[in-house]
């Protein structure tokens, strides 16, 4: 195999030798798949109730059984990951876009902004996150849009960190002096030659992430504080299936099989991406 | 040492200040307000007087002042639901949430560091490469979800051990019976930072073998068990105190969840308890308390490296 020249195909090469995290993106790959297909796939409707069909064990027509309600399991784990996912990627972009915002900013203005952008990233790493998050959703209501907040706003402060320290280093390099000798404006210089040199660390943050995010939007919902029922979510499906741990615990075993190998596959995945992003850390 | 103190605790006041002036905010932000406003009993000019009794028509910074002026002389209000005061309910749940989260603590300390020394010792050996895999799930499984197939193992199918609560109900409250219900969820709170420390202190061990004291001390002939152990592990000590300290936020959050699914009366369950409820002295309350906590908590870490490291000088 000839070695690729270009830094993006090295760092490919070196992602493809690491079986775990190759691994881990064809699992990831299918679960996406599976789930963003669901409407197609799952045998049966995720809401409709049918008592008469309640609480039946896994079998030839129905794989994994029916839940409390005689709603299809395997249906409500497809739909339910829909929904889990969705806030994952979703809260996952938000909050890049709020750490590389103020990160990029901090960096690149230095002084008193510096100064009072870290104290509050500091601070906000320094407080019982969950707790206000309990809070804030218990007050301002559980919704999709107010979970996705929260979770976002909860979860910015890593990747604002990194962005400033990509960005301290990368301010004084030549072609960015050169770009504010020609009179480039602040916001262009962040936006084309500066920000864009932290994207490998970005992706590894993002990767993490979404990871972070389906673990605190399953265990909301688990509480009863994030994705409300009846819609399917693998964090409520499973506070649904607490009651009946004495006589049918397979109900509980799937949902949280499903959110255990999503998390452990981005977790793995990301892992790899940044021993292929800087092979210098691998020796750690 | 006490001129980096003063200034620790003043930025620690400015903390948990800003962190009163969110909680105000999201209460105000609720839907309705205070519920006692919803009653429809109520005619528009009695509405009118009652806000005027409860102070609701002053401006907010004077409403805010009030309160934080009540809040700071330890008066955290009344519990809709309990109607107790707030402060008492919570000085009787801080204790058993301190329990919980610092043998978790301990629990993951006392496997995690042995187990990342292993780890370092050795690298890239079967046994490292165990330790990082089941460290990776220990960071990735779900905290409630592992607790509810640990009940079902060890209190329904094997009977064991109690499904939840802290002593058995009736039963004499002895330190065995409080151990036998402290198993379990010390276990699952310990976990994800079990996996978290043991990865720190292999990689800070590792980082610290490669110095030059560290070669000073195996060419003197010392045993590679005492190189590790005094001379390595000292020093990988203050990464993981720094890890430590920047878990805490997470423990208590962990513990939230894990006093959930254990029955486990502490700070958590009370708060998701109160979250339901809409319960917002309640709420206010153990937010401030759990917050003051952990900025306690965050301050003693600080004093700890002047003990750990006494190359530390603040100045």
């Amino acid at each position: 195999m000839s070695s690729p020249r270009t830094p993006v195909g090295r760092m490919v090469a070196r992602l493809r030798r690491n079986r775990l995290a190759v691994v881990a993106l064809s699992v990831m790959v299918l679960i996406h798949l599976a789930v963003a297909l669901a409407p197609w796939l799952a045998p049966s409707d995720p809401e409709t109730v049918s008592l008469a069909d309640r609480l039946q064990a896994p079998g030839a027509r129905r794989w994994l059984g029916t839940d409390e309600y005689g709603r299809d399991v395997l249906t409500r784990l497809l739909y339910g990951g829909r929904v889990s996912l969705a806030v994952g990627l979703t809260s996952m972009i938000a909050s890049m876009v709020l750490g590389v915002v103020v990160g990029a900013i901090a960096g690149y203005a230095g002084g008193v902004t510096d100064g009072l952008l870290m104290r509050l990233t500091d601070g906000m790493l320094s407080v019982p996150l969950f707790f206000i998050a309990l809070m804030a959703l218990a007050l301002l209501g559980a919704t999709m849009l107010n979970l996705v907040l929260v979770i976002a706003l909860s979860s910015w402060m890593t990747v604002a960190r990194v962005v400033r320290a990509e960005v301290l280093r990368t301010r004084e390099l030549e072609y960015v002096q050169a770009a504010r000798a020609i009179g480039a404006s602040g916001a262009r210089i962040l936006a084309r030659h500066v920000v864009p040199q932290s994207i490998p660390s970005i992706t590894v943050a993002a990767t993490l992430g979404v990871a972070y995010a389906v673990l605190l939007e399953t265990s909301l919902s688990f509480l009863g504080l994030g994705v409300q029922p009846p819609a399917p979510s693998w964090g409520n499906m499973l506070s649904g299936a607490r009651g009946y741990l004495r006589t049918v615990p397979g109900l509980a075993v799937f949902p949280g099989i499903m959110i255990f190998i999503t998390v452990l596959c981005y977790n793995w995945f990301g892992d790899g991406l940044r021993d292929a992003i800087d092979p210098t850390l691998a020796e750690r | 040492m006490l001129r980096y103190l003063s200034r620790r605790l003043i930025q620690t006041a400015a903390l948990l200040l800003v962190v009163s002036v969110v909680v105000f905010a999201l209460v105000l932000q609720a839907p309705g307000g205070p519920s006692i406003l919803l009653d429809r009993n109520m005619g528009s000019e009695e509405i009118v007087r009652m806000r005027s009794i409860l102070g609701l028509d002053q401006p907010l910074h004077v409403q805010y002042l009030r309160w934080l002026g009540q809040v700071l002389r330890g008066n955290l209000g009344t519990s809709y639901q309990a109607g107790f005061p707030v402060l008492e309910i919570i000085g009787q749940m801080l204790p058993n949430t301190i329990i919980l989260s610092a043998v978790a603590l301990l629990l993951s300390l006392s496997v995690a560091i042995p187990a990342g020394v292993i780890s370092a010792a050795r690298p890239y050996t079967a046994l490292d490469h165990i330790v990082t895999f089941l460290s990776f799930f220990g960071i990735s499984i779900p905290v409630f979800w592992y607790g509810l197939m640990l009940i079902v193992l060890f209190s329904i199918v094997l009977g064991w051990l109690p499904p939840g609560g802290m002593y058995t109900i009736g039963g004499p409250r002895t330190l065995l019976d409080l151990g036998h219900h402290l198993l379990l969820p010390a276990v699952v709170l310990g976990t994800a930072n079990m996996a978290l420390f043991a990865r720190y202190t292999r990689s800070s061990i590792m980082a610290v073998m490669r110095q030059d004291y560290v070669r000073t001390a195996r060419s003197k002939g010392l045993a590679e068990g005492v190189v590790l152990y005094k001379h390595a592990l000292r020093n990988a000590l203050i990464t993981i105190v720094t890890v430590v300290a920047l878990q805490i936020p997470r423990l208590v959050g962990g513990a939230a969840i894990t006093e959930t699914v254990f029955a486990w009366p502490g700070m958590g369950s009370l708060a998701v308890r109160a979250a339901f409820e809409r319960d917002y002295p309640m709420i206010m309350g153990i937010t401030l308390v759990i917050s003051a906590f952990v900025a306690a908590s965050n301050l003693l870490v600080d004093v700890l490296y002047v003990y750990l490291d006494p190359r530390i000088r603040y100045e």
